[in-house]
């Protein structure tokens, strides 16, 4: 006699479940496996690894600094001001998720670059936003805002807004009403949504490559500098790429602790 | 002049209400649902339709924010602030006024003392009763000191102990505050107000003193509130009224009432005796009618039916209802002696 499904699972989608999760866990496990330990040391101190990590956590930080200073106020409209919340805006939003980052890096350029939208302006100004580190940091911002927004504008939604009035009655502004209310109520999803939005800037190569080109310490963030390595020296790509594992992983468990049950 | 006052128009909804509260004292607002009431509230509090004329104290708050108006709202659910502490969720009042955090601690300590809530201090919102978060909520909306406030249905969905707990912390803690109190509950319009105040349709219908409401009451929703009979019509003779339908009415009029004149009478439920068959006997009034509902209340059942003048209540034992086999849908014949019958001026 067959056993009752587990929790209603059908036991045949257990298979492809696995699958899943081996398709998810081999590529990382065999990488790992390829790590050349001895040489690890020199691998991850030459110049060029130092710098483009430096380079990365730099960028990274800024832009995640960028997509919280723009990013929560744009969460807080789109879920609490009628005027954003339609499909216009909300597409708008959702767009860089979807779109390829070299489609990102060509539409950036568009704009900021020498003979874009704005930056021609800025170019006559002696301003040059393209191939700098700013380029990075706009790149990244530009992929990894939406993570942030879309997380925030979710909480905000189901936590609804009946503290807040309620608040106001008592005597509260509404910076105070911000700060000391609708921010803690969301403290989950901020979190969350802030280290995803790290994790994607610390990940960002297409828009970057095209955007902000590859000039060591200057653009070359570490997915840049690993992949120039592939060619020249796989053992270090290898081992650069662990590093970006181990410092994606360690931001998402800061995050999730509802991954550390 | 001191306390309360609002003068709310929205054409939108259907509200105009015209409200004053005298300095110290608490109005009941009552009313079916969708009356309007909720709408006067955050009117007041500066929620919703911030151009709504309104004044405390003599000062005009009109047009002002909520947060500049310094009114809270304790709603049936208080809202406390699930980050926070019992003892944090009060002080927040004074803290957003700008005083340190030791002085709002302490001010919130104070209050929560006064409520009886002082050992739930620590406690995060998530563990504690209905009844506990309410003194919470109002120790919160006391510890800012308010010119005025508003309750909208603090009693409601307590049990009864809770809510009888919680209804003496509010008359005591609410002495001399100039208060808004909706509710649905006539013991809380007489434990804890002064004055009762019934919309119908966004318009005030009855605007009086609790005690004359509670003795004479002047419109079905107030008869309902009471749970007591009342029915509608012109004085017609010196003891009958005839309602617009044509049934009559036979009673003891109070003086003041004049032929011709609009009055109620009020009857109340247990001087309704109910058949089945047409009795025979002494000149009483006699109303047929159909069962709507059975239900109990107190020790005895109440029985509601329609009849000519009305949706009209009566209470009857359990036993006589099962021997008369009644059930919603049965034709009966309910009497009323005429001493028992008032009749007010409308």
């Amino acid at each position: 006699m067959a056993r009752p499904d587990p929790l209603g699972v059908p036991r045949l989608a257990l298979l492809p479940a696995g699958l899943a999760a081996l398709l998810l866990a081999a590529p990382v496990l065999a990488m790992l496996l390829r790590l050349d330990l001895s040489d690890l040391p020199a691998l991850l101190t030459s110049a060029t690894a130092v710098d483009a990590l430096l380079l990365s956590l730099r960028t990274a930080a800024s832009s995640t600094v960028l997509c919280l200073v723009l990013g929560v106020p744009l969460a807080l409209a789109l879920a609490r001001v009628r005027a954003f919340d339609n499909l216009v805006v909300r597409t708008l939003v959702l767009l860089p998720l979807v779109l390829p980052p070299v489609v990102a890096g060509i539409a950036l350029l568009s704009f900021f670059g020498r003979q874009g939208l704005l930056g021609a302006h800025l170019d006559a100004a002696g301003i040059r936003v393209a191939f700098s580190t700013v380029a990075v940091v706009l790149a990244q911002t530009f992929v990894s805002l939406p993570f942030l927004v879309v997380s925030l504008d979710g909480a905000l939604r189901a936590v609804g807004g009946r503290h807040e009035p309620v608040a106001a009655t008592l005597g509260a502004s509404p910076w105070f009403v911000l700060r000391r209310v609708t921010l803690p109520l969301v403290r989950p999803a901020l979190v969350s949504g802030t280290v995803l939005a790290f994790a994607r800037a610390l990940g960002e190569f297409g828009a970057t490559l095209t955007f902000a080109g590859s000039l060591q310490g200057v653009t070359r963030t570490l997915p840049l500098e690993i992949y120039l390595a592939r060619e020249s020296d796989p053992d270090a790509a290898v081992a650069l790429s662990v590093l970006l594992v181990l410092v994606a992983a360690v931001a998402m468990a800061l995050a999730r602790p509802d991954l550390r049950r | 002049m001191t306390g309360l006052e609002v003068r709310l128009d929205d054409p939108d909804r259907g509200v105009a209400v015209d409200l004053r509260v005298p300095a110290g004292t608490t109005t009941a607002l009552l009313g079916p649902n969708g009356a309007g009431k909720t709408t006067v509230l955050s009117a007041i509090a500066g929620i919703h339709h911030p151009g709504t004329p309104v004044r405390v104290d003599g000062r005009d708050l009109t047009g002002l924010a909520a947060h500049r108006r310094g009114i809270p709202l304790l709603s049936q659910d208080p809202l406390l602030l699930p980050h926070l502490t019992a003892l944090d969720n009060v002080a927040f009042g004074p803290a957003a006024r700008g005083r340190r955090r030791g002085e709002s601690r302490r001010v919130a300590r104070d209050w929560l003392e006064r409520v009886g809530a002082g050992h739930l201090a620590d406690r995060p919102p998530g563990e504690l009763s209905g009844g506990q978060a309410r003194r919470v909520g109002l120790a919160r909306a006391l510890a800012t000191e308010p010119s005025a406030m508003i309750l909208d249905e603090p009693l409601a969905a307590l049990d009864v102990d809770a809510s009888a707990e919680l209804r003496r912390v509010l008359r005591e803690a609410l002495e001399g505050v100039t208060c808004v109190i909706v509710t649905h509950d006539v013991v809380d319009v007489a434990l804890l107000a002064d004055h009762a105040v019934v919309l119908v349709d966004g318009r005030v219908v009855e605007d009086r003193p609790v005690a004359d409401l509670l003795a004479a009451p002047r419109t079905p929703f107030a008869a309902g509130l009471v749970g007591t009979n009342l029915v509608r019509g012109v004085l017609t003779s010196d003891s009958t009224l005839v309602t617009d339908a044509g049934v009559t009415i036979a009673g003891v009029p109070a003086s003041g009432c004049a032929l011709g004149d609009q009055v109620v009478a009020t009857f109340r439920p247990d001087a309704v005796a109910v058949h089945t068959e047409a009795p025979g006997g002494s000149p009483r009034n006699r109303l047929s009618g159909e069962v709507l509902g059975i239900e109990p209340a107190g020790g005895s059942l109440r029985l509601r039916a329609g009849t000519g003048a009305g949706t009209l209540i009566a209470d009857v034992t359990a036993g006589a209802v099962a021997e008369l086999g009644l059930h919603p849908g049965d034709r009966v014949q309910l009497t009323v002696k005429a001493t028992a019958v008032a009749i007010h001026p409308a």
